[in-house]
Protein backbone atom coordinates (compact mmCIF):
# COMPACT_ATOMS: atom_id res chain seq x y z
CA UNK A 1 0.00 0.00 0.00
CA UNK A 2 2.40 2.49 0.95
CA UNK A 3 4.25 1.80 -2.12
CA UNK A 4 1.69 2.45 -4.28
CA UNK A 5 1.14 5.39 -2.99
CA UNK A 6 4.79 6.76 -3.72
CA UNK A 7 4.37 5.21 -7.22
CA UNK A 8 0.80 7.94 -7.52
CA UNK A 9 3.49 10.48 -6.03
CA UNK A 10 5.77 9.64 -8.46
CA UNK A 11 3.18 10.06 -11.57
CA UNK A 12 1.49 12.61 -9.92
CA UNK A 13 4.86 14.91 -9.27
CA UNK A 14 5.76 14.14 -13.14
CA UNK A 15 2.62 15.35 -14.38
CA UNK A 16 2.43 18.63 -12.89
CA UNK A 17 6.36 18.96 -13.29
CA UNK A 18 5.72 18.69 -17.03
CA UNK A 19 2.82 20.67 -16.98
CA UNK A 20 4.26 23.72 -15.04
CA UNK A 21 6.87 23.64 -16.95
CA UNK A 22 5.24 23.76 -20.18
CA UNK A 23 2.89 26.20 -18.93
CA UNK A 24 4.99 28.36 -17.83
CA UNK A 25 7.39 28.25 -20.98
CA UNK A 26 4.39 29.44 -22.41
CA UNK A 27 3.30 32.35 -20.44
CA UNK A 28 6.78 33.88 -20.67
CA UNK A 29 6.57 33.94 -23.91
CA UNK A 30 3.67 35.94 -24.46
CA UNK A 31 4.37 38.07 -21.31
CA UNK A 32 3.94 41.56 -22.77
CA UNK A 33 6.06 43.94 -20.31
CA UNK A 34 5.63 46.68 -22.79
CA UNK A 35 2.31 47.37 -25.26
CA UNK A 36 -0.16 45.35 -24.37
CA UNK A 37 -3.66 45.28 -26.70
CA UNK A 38 -6.71 45.46 -25.07
CA UNK A 39 -10.25 44.63 -27.30
CA UNK A 40 -10.47 48.54 -27.36
CA UNK A 41 -6.99 49.11 -28.35
CA UNK A 42 -4.89 48.95 -31.85
CA UNK A 43 -2.74 45.85 -31.90
CA UNK A 44 0.52 46.07 -30.35
CA UNK A 45 2.09 44.77 -33.82
CA UNK A 46 0.59 47.61 -35.40
CA UNK A 47 1.47 50.57 -32.60
CA UNK A 48 4.64 51.55 -34.48
CA UNK A 49 2.89 52.27 -37.54
CA UNK A 50 -0.59 53.62 -35.56
CA UNK A 51 -0.96 56.83 -37.12
CA UNK A 52 1.12 59.98 -36.96
CA UNK A 53 2.85 61.48 -33.29
CA UNK A 54 2.00 65.03 -33.32
CA UNK A 55 2.47 65.60 -29.22
CA UNK A 56 4.53 63.95 -26.21
CA UNK A 57 3.06 64.86 -22.75
CA UNK A 58 3.26 64.30 -19.10
CA UNK A 59 0.49 64.69 -16.03
CA UNK A 60 0.83 63.75 -12.65
CA UNK A 61 -0.88 63.70 -10.01
CA UNK A 62 1.12 65.01 -7.25
CA UNK A 63 -1.10 63.68 -4.22
CA UNK A 64 -1.36 60.46 -5.58
CA UNK A 65 1.75 60.57 -7.61
CA UNK A 66 0.56 58.95 -10.63
CA UNK A 67 2.17 59.90 -13.71
CA UNK A 68 1.42 58.62 -16.98
CA UNK A 69 2.80 59.90 -20.52
CA UNK A 70 0.85 60.67 -23.77
CA UNK A 71 1.55 59.86 -27.15
CA UNK A 72 -1.13 61.88 -28.87
CA UNK A 73 -1.56 60.71 -32.50
CA UNK A 74 -2.85 62.05 -35.36
CA UNK A 75 -4.67 58.61 -37.50
CA UNK A 76 -4.77 58.26 -41.29
CA UNK A 77 -8.66 58.49 -40.86
CA UNK A 78 -8.38 61.94 -39.63
CA UNK A 79 -9.63 60.65 -36.16
CA UNK A 80 -6.85 61.13 -32.93
CA UNK A 81 -5.72 58.56 -31.14
CA UNK A 82 -3.28 58.14 -27.53
CA UNK A 83 -1.11 56.08 -26.47
CA UNK A 84 -0.75 56.02 -22.57
CA UNK A 85 2.09 54.94 -20.60
CA UNK A 86 2.06 54.39 -17.04
CA UNK A 87 5.37 54.83 -14.70
CA UNK A 88 5.19 53.09 -11.46
CA UNK A 89 3.23 50.05 -9.99
CA UNK A 90 0.01 49.44 -12.18
CA UNK A 91 -3.68 50.44 -11.25
CA UNK A 92 -5.38 47.19 -11.85
CA UNK A 93 -8.74 48.67 -12.37
CA UNK A 94 -8.23 51.77 -14.64
CA UNK A 95 -10.95 52.86 -17.07
CA UNK A 96 -9.99 55.37 -19.50
CA UNK A 97 -12.76 57.92 -20.48
CA UNK A 98 -12.96 60.79 -23.35
CA UNK A 99 -14.55 63.75 -22.07
CA UNK A 100 -15.64 66.74 -24.80
CA UNK A 101 -15.29 69.39 -22.84
CA UNK A 102 -13.07 70.30 -19.81
CA UNK A 103 -13.10 71.90 -17.07
CA UNK A 104 -15.35 70.14 -15.11
CA UNK A 105 -15.82 69.67 -11.57
CA UNK A 106 -15.48 66.23 -10.18
CA UNK A 107 -19.06 65.01 -9.22
CA UNK A 108 -19.83 65.12 -12.83
CA UNK A 109 -16.63 64.72 -14.38
CA UNK A 110 -17.82 61.02 -16.11
CA UNK A 111 -21.64 62.65 -17.45
CA UNK A 112 -21.30 62.08 -21.08
CA UNK A 113 -18.44 60.98 -21.13
CA UNK A 114 -17.46 57.90 -23.09
CA UNK A 115 -15.54 54.92 -22.38
CA UNK A 116 -12.47 54.51 -24.55
CA UNK A 117 -11.39 51.17 -22.75
CA UNK A 118 -9.55 49.77 -19.54
CA UNK A 119 -5.78 49.79 -18.37
CA UNK A 120 -6.47 46.88 -16.24
CA UNK A 121 -3.13 46.31 -14.82
CA UNK A 122 -0.72 46.68 -18.01
CA UNK A 123 1.84 49.12 -18.45
CA UNK A 124 0.85 50.96 -21.74
CA UNK A 125 -1.77 50.74 -24.16
CA UNK A 126 -3.39 52.94 -26.72
CA UNK A 127 -6.95 54.59 -27.08
CA UNK A 128 -9.00 55.77 -30.35
CA UNK A 129 -10.56 58.63 -29.11
CA UNK A 130 -14.21 59.16 -30.32
CA UNK A 131 -14.68 60.49 -34.43
CA UNK A 132 -14.63 64.17 -34.18
CA UNK A 133 -12.77 64.51 -31.08
CA UNK A 134 -11.26 67.76 -30.44
CA UNK A 135 -7.96 67.07 -28.64
CA UNK A 136 -7.77 70.87 -27.22
CA UNK A 137 -11.46 71.00 -26.43
CA UNK A 138 -11.62 67.49 -24.34
CA UNK A 139 -9.30 65.14 -21.89
CA UNK A 140 -8.56 61.89 -20.85
CA UNK A 141 -9.76 60.87 -17.37
CA UNK A 142 -8.29 58.21 -15.73
CA UNK A 143 -11.01 56.84 -13.15
CA UNK A 144 -10.25 54.12 -10.51
CA UNK A 145 -13.10 51.69 -10.33
CA UNK A 146 -11.88 50.05 -7.11
CA UNK A 147 -11.80 53.49 -5.04
CA UNK A 148 -14.23 55.34 -7.07
CA UNK A 149 -12.34 58.40 -7.74
CA UNK A 150 -10.49 59.83 -11.12
CA UNK A 151 -6.80 59.76 -10.07
CA UNK A 152 -6.06 61.65 -13.12
CA UNK A 153 -6.52 64.09 -16.00
CA UNK A 154 -5.04 64.01 -19.23
CA UNK A 155 -4.96 66.97 -21.31
CA UNK A 156 -3.42 67.85 -24.83
CA UNK A 157 -1.56 71.01 -24.10
CA UNK A 158 -3.51 74.12 -26.10
CA UNK A 159 -0.90 75.77 -28.63
CA UNK A 160 0.62 78.46 -27.08
CA UNK A 161 -0.25 77.75 -23.59
CA UNK A 162 3.00 76.15 -22.27
CA UNK B 1 2.12 11.92 20.21
CA UNK B 2 -1.89 12.21 21.10
CA UNK B 3 -4.52 10.35 22.36
CA UNK B 4 -7.33 12.59 22.62
CA UNK B 5 -8.36 15.27 19.53
CA UNK B 6 -7.72 17.94 20.71
CA UNK B 7 -7.52 21.61 18.39
CA UNK B 8 -4.05 21.06 18.75
CA UNK B 9 -1.90 19.14 21.16
CA UNK B 10 0.47 21.84 22.53
CA UNK B 11 4.38 20.99 23.75
CA UNK B 12 7.65 22.71 23.75
CA UNK B 13 8.11 22.09 20.30
CA UNK B 14 5.39 23.19 18.66
CA UNK B 15 5.51 26.66 20.79
CA UNK B 16 9.20 27.06 19.35
CA UNK B 17 7.90 25.93 15.59
CA UNK B 18 5.00 27.91 15.98
CA UNK B 19 6.58 31.29 17.26
CA UNK B 20 9.73 31.04 14.34
CA UNK B 21 6.94 30.62 11.36
CA UNK B 22 4.45 33.48 12.26
CA UNK B 23 8.14 35.64 13.59
CA UNK B 24 9.43 34.98 9.96
CA UNK B 25 6.01 35.83 7.70
CA UNK B 26 5.41 39.20 10.02
CA UNK B 27 9.44 39.84 9.59
CA UNK B 28 8.46 38.95 5.46
CA UNK B 29 5.75 41.02 5.19
CA UNK B 30 7.14 43.76 7.06
CA UNK B 31 10.13 43.41 4.82
CA UNK B 32 7.95 43.38 1.99
CA UNK B 33 5.82 46.35 2.26
CA UNK B 34 9.04 48.56 3.13
CA UNK B 35 10.65 48.03 0.29
CA UNK B 36 7.36 48.42 -1.69
CA UNK B 37 7.14 51.57 -0.15
CA UNK B 38 10.71 52.56 -0.86
CA UNK B 39 10.13 51.56 -4.73
CA UNK B 40 6.80 52.63 -5.13
CA UNK B 41 5.92 55.12 -3.00
CA UNK B 42 2.82 55.76 -4.67
CA UNK B 43 1.60 52.14 -4.39
CA UNK B 44 -1.64 51.69 -1.88
CA UNK B 45 -1.76 49.84 0.99
CA UNK B 46 -4.32 47.31 -0.55
CA UNK B 47 -1.96 46.60 -3.41
CA UNK B 48 0.76 46.18 -0.96
CA UNK B 49 -0.75 43.85 1.17
CA UNK B 50 -2.30 41.72 -1.43
CA UNK B 51 1.24 41.22 -2.79
CA UNK B 52 2.97 41.03 0.17
CA UNK B 53 0.52 37.87 1.41
CA UNK B 54 -0.11 36.49 -1.69
CA UNK B 55 4.14 36.42 -2.36
CA UNK B 56 4.57 35.48 1.05
CA UNK B 57 2.32 32.17 0.53
CA UNK B 58 3.64 31.51 -2.51
CA UNK B 59 7.20 30.82 -0.90
CA UNK B 60 5.52 29.42 1.94
CA UNK B 61 4.46 26.28 -0.06
CA UNK B 62 7.87 26.48 -2.24
CA UNK B 63 9.29 25.72 1.71
CA UNK B 64 6.82 23.34 2.69
CA UNK B 65 6.93 20.89 -0.86
CA UNK B 66 10.91 21.22 -0.50
CA UNK B 67 10.75 19.91 3.37
CA UNK B 68 9.75 16.19 2.17
CA UNK B 69 12.53 15.73 -0.25
CA UNK B 70 14.99 17.49 1.60
CA UNK B 71 14.91 15.07 4.78
CA UNK B 72 14.85 12.50 2.57
CA UNK B 73 18.38 14.37 1.65
CA UNK B 74 19.53 15.46 4.58
CA UNK B 75 18.09 13.87 7.92
CA UNK B 76 18.78 16.66 10.36
CA UNK B 77 16.19 18.57 9.04
CA UNK B 78 13.63 16.82 10.13
CA UNK B 79 12.58 19.27 13.05
CA UNK B 80 11.15 21.49 10.38
CA UNK B 81 8.90 18.42 8.68
CA UNK B 82 7.81 17.91 12.91
CA UNK B 83 4.79 20.83 12.42
CA UNK B 84 4.68 20.93 9.03
CA UNK B 85 0.92 21.46 9.46
CA UNK B 86 0.83 24.42 10.82
CA UNK B 87 3.25 25.55 8.22
CA UNK B 88 0.25 24.51 5.76
CA UNK B 89 -2.12 26.17 7.74
CA UNK B 90 -0.25 29.22 7.70
CA UNK B 91 0.49 29.49 4.57
CA UNK B 92 -3.21 28.83 3.67
CA UNK B 93 -4.65 31.98 5.67
CA UNK B 94 -2.02 34.00 4.09
CA UNK B 95 -3.69 33.00 0.71
CA UNK B 96 -7.03 33.42 1.83
CA UNK B 97 -6.13 37.43 2.84
CA UNK B 98 -4.23 37.43 -0.21
CA UNK B 99 -8.02 35.99 -1.85
CA UNK B 100 -10.46 37.88 0.22
CA UNK B 101 -8.05 41.38 0.04
CA UNK B 102 -8.21 40.85 -4.13
CA UNK B 103 -11.92 40.24 -4.25
CA UNK B 104 -12.94 42.97 -2.16
CA UNK B 105 -10.73 45.44 -4.23
CA UNK B 106 -11.59 43.98 -7.59
CA UNK B 107 -14.54 42.02 -7.44
CA UNK B 108 -16.81 44.14 -4.99
CA UNK B 109 -17.49 47.43 -7.00
CA UNK B 110 -20.40 46.25 -9.32
CA UNK B 111 -23.59 44.62 -9.18
CA UNK B 112 -22.65 41.11 -9.66
CA UNK B 113 -22.01 38.72 -6.64
CA UNK B 114 -18.57 39.07 -6.15
CA UNK B 115 -17.85 35.33 -6.87
CA UNK B 116 -20.31 35.69 -10.16
CA UNK B 117 -17.78 38.46 -11.36
CA UNK B 118 -14.56 36.71 -10.72
CA UNK B 119 -15.79 34.00 -13.34
CA UNK B 120 -17.74 36.55 -15.27
CA UNK B 121 -15.39 39.24 -15.76
CA UNK B 122 -12.82 37.82 -17.98
CA UNK B 123 -13.72 34.68 -20.21
CA UNK B 124 -10.50 34.77 -21.88
CA UNK B 125 -10.08 30.96 -21.58
CA UNK B 126 -8.58 30.71 -25.29
CA UNK B 127 -5.97 33.60 -25.14
CA UNK B 128 -2.92 32.97 -23.28
CA UNK B 129 -2.22 36.65 -22.46
CA UNK B 130 -5.42 37.47 -21.23
CA UNK B 131 -5.98 34.34 -19.30
CA UNK B 132 -8.25 34.72 -16.33
CA UNK B 133 -5.43 33.99 -13.73
CA UNK B 134 -8.08 34.74 -10.82
CA UNK B 135 -9.84 31.99 -11.75
CA UNK B 136 -6.45 29.86 -10.94
CA UNK B 137 -6.24 31.19 -8.25
CA UNK B 138 -9.32 30.66 -6.60
CA UNK B 139 -9.39 26.89 -7.59
CA UNK B 140 -6.07 26.71 -6.01
CA UNK B 141 -7.73 28.49 -2.57
CA UNK B 142 -10.52 26.04 -2.51
CA UNK B 143 -8.29 23.04 -2.61
CA UNK B 144 -5.87 24.87 0.29
CA UNK B 145 -8.90 25.22 2.23
CA UNK B 146 -10.20 21.38 1.89
CA UNK B 147 -6.76 20.20 2.81
CA UNK B 148 -6.41 22.91 5.72
CA UNK B 149 -9.67 21.96 6.85
CA UNK B 150 -8.53 18.13 6.75
CA UNK B 151 -4.94 18.74 8.06
CA UNK B 152 -6.05 17.88 12.33
CA UNK B 153 -5.44 14.54 13.85
CA UNK B 154 -8.88 13.73 13.67
CA UNK B 155 -9.21 13.59 10.14
CA UNK B 156 -5.82 11.41 9.35
CA UNK B 157 -7.02 8.94 12.11
CA UNK B 158 -10.13 8.39 10.50
CA UNK B 159 -9.69 8.60 7.02
CA UNK B 160 -6.35 6.17 7.48
CA UNK B 161 -3.38 7.34 6.57
CA UNK B 162 -2.70 6.31 3.01
CA UNK B 163 -6.31 8.15 2.02
CA UNK B 164 -5.40 11.31 3.95
CA UNK B 165 -2.27 11.12 2.29
CA UNK B 166 -3.77 10.51 -1.02
CA UNK B 167 -6.26 13.13 -0.79
CA UNK B 168 -3.21 15.73 0.47
CA UNK B 169 -1.41 14.83 -2.72
CA UNK B 170 -3.86 17.46 -4.14
CA UNK B 171 -1.44 20.18 -3.33
CA UNK B 172 0.44 19.21 -6.00
CA UNK B 173 -2.28 20.40 -8.45
CA UNK B 174 -3.19 23.33 -6.11
CA UNK B 175 0.50 24.15 -6.88
CA UNK B 176 0.35 23.74 -10.46
CA UNK B 177 -2.72 25.77 -10.30
CA UNK B 178 -0.47 29.24 -8.45
CA UNK B 179 2.01 28.84 -10.44
CA UNK B 180 0.20 29.70 -13.95
CA UNK B 181 -1.79 31.85 -11.54
CA UNK B 182 1.52 33.83 -10.55
CA UNK B 183 2.81 33.62 -14.47
CA UNK B 184 -0.49 34.34 -15.94
CA UNK B 185 -0.92 36.98 -13.89
CA UNK B 186 1.82 39.27 -12.03
CA UNK B 187 3.92 38.48 -14.45
CA UNK B 188 2.02 39.47 -17.63
CA UNK B 189 2.47 43.17 -16.41
CA UNK B 190 5.75 43.11 -14.83
CA UNK B 191 8.41 44.55 -16.76
CA UNK B 192 11.49 43.49 -14.81
CA UNK B 193 13.09 40.14 -15.13
CA UNK B 194 13.63 39.43 -11.40
CA UNK B 195 9.89 38.04 -10.68
CA UNK B 196 10.15 36.06 -13.41
CA UNK B 197 13.83 34.42 -12.46
CA UNK B 198 12.42 34.35 -8.75
CA UNK B 199 9.40 31.80 -10.27
CA UNK B 200 11.06 30.23 -12.55
CA UNK B 201 14.30 29.25 -10.16
CA UNK B 202 11.57 28.13 -7.59
CA UNK B 203 10.03 25.69 -9.92
CA UNK B 204 13.73 24.20 -11.28
CA UNK B 205 14.84 23.71 -7.45
CA UNK B 206 11.23 22.07 -6.31
CA UNK B 207 11.45 20.11 -9.42
CA UNK B 208 14.95 18.87 -9.23
CA UNK B 209 14.93 18.51 -5.42
CA UNK B 210 11.84 16.01 -6.05
CA UNK B 211 13.91 14.26 -8.52
CA UNK B 212 17.25 13.75 -6.72
CA UNK B 213 15.39 12.90 -3.80
CA UNK B 214 13.49 10.03 -5.76
CA UNK B 215 15.89 9.01 -7.75
CA UNK B 216 18.05 8.01 -4.53
CA UNK B 217 15.27 6.68 -2.49
CA UNK B 218 14.46 4.12 -5.11
CA UNK B 219 18.08 2.87 -5.79
CA UNK B 220 18.83 3.01 -1.68
CA UNK B 221 15.73 1.39 -0.74
CA UNK B 222 13.74 -0.95 -2.95
CA UNK B 223 16.06 -3.19 -4.25
CA UNK B 224 14.86 -6.49 -4.95
CA UNK B 225 16.37 -8.91 -2.26
CA UNK B 226 16.85 -12.92 -3.02
CA UNK B 227 13.66 -15.00 -3.29
CA UNK B 228 12.87 -16.48 0.01
CA UNK B 229 13.24 -19.97 1.34
CA UNK B 230 11.10 -21.39 3.59
CA UNK B 231 9.19 -17.85 3.62
CA UNK B 232 12.33 -16.33 4.90
CA UNK B 233 14.60 -14.30 3.16
CA UNK B 234 18.22 -13.60 3.85
CA UNK B 235 18.56 -10.02 4.12
CA UNK B 236 21.80 -8.55 5.98
CA UNK B 237 24.67 -9.90 7.78
CA UNK B 238 24.21 -9.18 11.78
CA UNK B 239 27.39 -7.64 11.71
CA UNK B 240 26.15 -4.70 9.34
CA UNK B 241 23.18 -3.44 11.58
CA UNK B 242 24.03 -0.54 13.69
CA UNK B 243 24.15 -1.13 16.95
CA UNK B 244 23.39 2.41 18.15
CA UNK B 245 19.81 2.33 18.05
CA UNK B 246 19.63 3.20 14.39
CA UNK B 247 17.85 1.22 12.03
CA UNK B 248 18.15 -0.54 8.48
CA UNK B 249 15.35 -0.62 5.92
CA UNK B 250 14.56 -3.74 3.31
CA UNK B 251 12.32 -4.41 0.78
CA UNK B 252 10.24 -7.74 1.17
CA UNK B 253 6.77 -8.60 -0.17
CA UNK B 254 6.96 -5.29 -2.16
CA UNK B 255 6.97 -3.33 1.07
CA UNK B 256 9.47 -1.64 3.05
CA UNK B 257 10.89 -2.92 6.67
CA UNK B 258 12.05 -1.47 9.63
CA UNK B 259 14.82 -3.18 11.09
CA UNK B 260 16.70 -3.06 14.43
CA UNK B 261 19.50 -4.51 16.56
CA UNK B 262 20.08 -4.79 20.13
CA UNK B 263 22.72 -6.79 21.19
CA UNK B 264 22.27 -10.14 19.26
CA UNK B 265 18.63 -9.47 18.68
CA UNK B 266 16.79 -8.31 15.92
CA UNK B 267 13.92 -7.06 15.66
CA UNK B 268 11.88 -6.14 12.17
CA UNK B 269 8.80 -3.98 11.71
CA UNK B 270 6.50 -2.59 8.95
CA UNK B 271 8.57 0.60 7.86
CA UNK B 272 5.34 2.60 8.29
CA UNK B 273 4.27 4.52 11.25
CA UNK B 274 0.39 4.57 11.46
CA UNK B 275 0.48 7.94 12.47
CA UNK B 276 1.26 9.49 9.21
CA UNK B 277 2.99 7.08 7.18
CA UNK B 278 6.46 8.40 8.54
CA UNK B 279 9.94 6.07 7.85
CA UNK B 280 10.37 4.03 10.94
CA UNK B 281 13.56 2.32 9.96
CA UNK B 282 14.97 6.20 9.90
CA UNK B 283 13.75 6.00 13.82
CA UNK B 284 15.64 4.90 16.92
CA UNK B 285 15.03 2.36 19.04
CA UNK B 286 14.93 3.76 22.25
CA UNK B 287 14.42 1.52 25.51
CA UNK B 288 12.03 -1.20 24.37
CA UNK B 289 10.53 1.26 21.61
CA UNK B 290 11.09 1.93 17.76
CA UNK B 291 10.55 5.72 17.58
CA UNK B 292 8.91 7.55 14.16
CA UNK B 293 11.51 10.30 13.17
CA UNK B 294 8.63 12.51 12.46
CA UNK B 295 6.40 13.35 15.29
CA UNK B 296 7.97 10.60 17.84
CA UNK B 297 5.31 7.96 17.64
CA UNK B 298 6.59 4.41 19.67
CA UNK B 299 5.97 0.85 19.04
CA UNK B 300 7.23 -1.67 21.45
CA UNK B 301 9.57 -3.61 19.27
CA UNK B 302 8.41 -7.06 19.83
CA UNK B 303 4.99 -6.19 19.74
CA UNK B 304 4.34 -3.91 16.97
CA UNK B 305 2.06 -2.09 19.37
CA UNK B 306 1.91 1.70 20.79
CA UNK B 307 2.35 1.60 24.65
CA UNK B 308 -0.22 2.38 26.99
CA UNK B 309 -2.61 4.31 26.66
CA UNK B 310 -1.90 4.70 22.89
CA UNK B 311 -3.41 2.24 20.66
CA UNK B 312 -1.56 2.51 17.31
CA UNK B 313 0.23 -0.52 16.25
CA UNK B 314 1.80 -1.83 13.23
CA UNK B 315 3.39 -5.29 11.64
CA UNK B 316 6.23 -7.10 12.52
CA UNK B 317 8.08 -9.80 10.93
CA UNK B 318 9.21 -13.24 12.16
CA UNK B 319 13.38 -12.96 12.17
CA UNK B 320 15.87 -15.81 12.52
CA UNK B 321 19.73 -15.74 12.80
CA UNK B 322 21.30 -18.00 10.54
CA UNK B 323 25.45 -18.11 10.47
CA UNK B 324 25.93 -14.60 11.19
CA UNK B 325 22.93 -13.56 8.83
CA UNK B 326 19.65 -12.03 9.72
CA UNK B 327 17.11 -13.96 7.60
CA UNK B 328 13.43 -12.18 8.43
CA UNK B 329 9.57 -13.99 7.28
CA UNK B 330 8.28 -12.58 4.16
CA UNK B 331 4.92 -12.55 5.21
CA UNK B 332 4.58 -10.00 8.23
CA UNK B 333 2.57 -10.69 11.22
CA UNK B 334 -0.67 -8.89 11.42
CA UNK B 335 -1.01 -5.47 13.38
CA UNK B 336 -1.78 -6.35 16.90
CA UNK B 337 -5.11 -4.77 18.65
CA UNK B 338 -3.31 -2.90 21.09
CA UNK B 339 -3.45 -4.12 24.60
CA UNK B 340 -5.65 -6.59 24.11
CA UNK B 341 -3.66 -9.29 22.56
CA UNK B 342 -5.61 -9.84 18.99
CA UNK B 343 -5.01 -9.30 15.35
CA UNK B 344 -6.38 -5.58 14.50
Amino acid sequence: MIRSGRRRHVVLWVLVTSLVGYGLASALSVRHPGVVPGELVVDRAELASWGTSVRRTTSRNTVSGDVWDADWRRLEDGNWGVVLTRRGIPRPDLLVYWRDIRAVSGDSMLEGAVLLGAMSADRQAAFTLPPGANVERGMLALYSLGHDEIVLHVEYPVEGSR
Amino acid sequence: MSLNYRAVGWNRQKRLYDTALVTGIVLYLAVFIAIGLTTHPEASAEVLMIRGFGSGAFVLLHVILAIGPACRLAPRLLPLLYNRRHMGVAMFSMALVHGALSMLMYHTQGDLNPIVSLFASNTHYDDLMRFPFQTLGFFALVILAFMAATSHDFWLANLSAPTWKALHMLVYVAYAALVMHVALGALQAESSPLLSGFVVVGFAGLAALHLFAGLRETGRRDRSLAAPRDGFVDVIALDELPIDGHGHVACLSGERVAIFRDGDEVFALSNACQHQNGPLGEGRLIGDCVTCPWHGYEYERTTGVSPAPFTESVPTFAVELRDGRVWIDAKPRPARDAHHGGEA
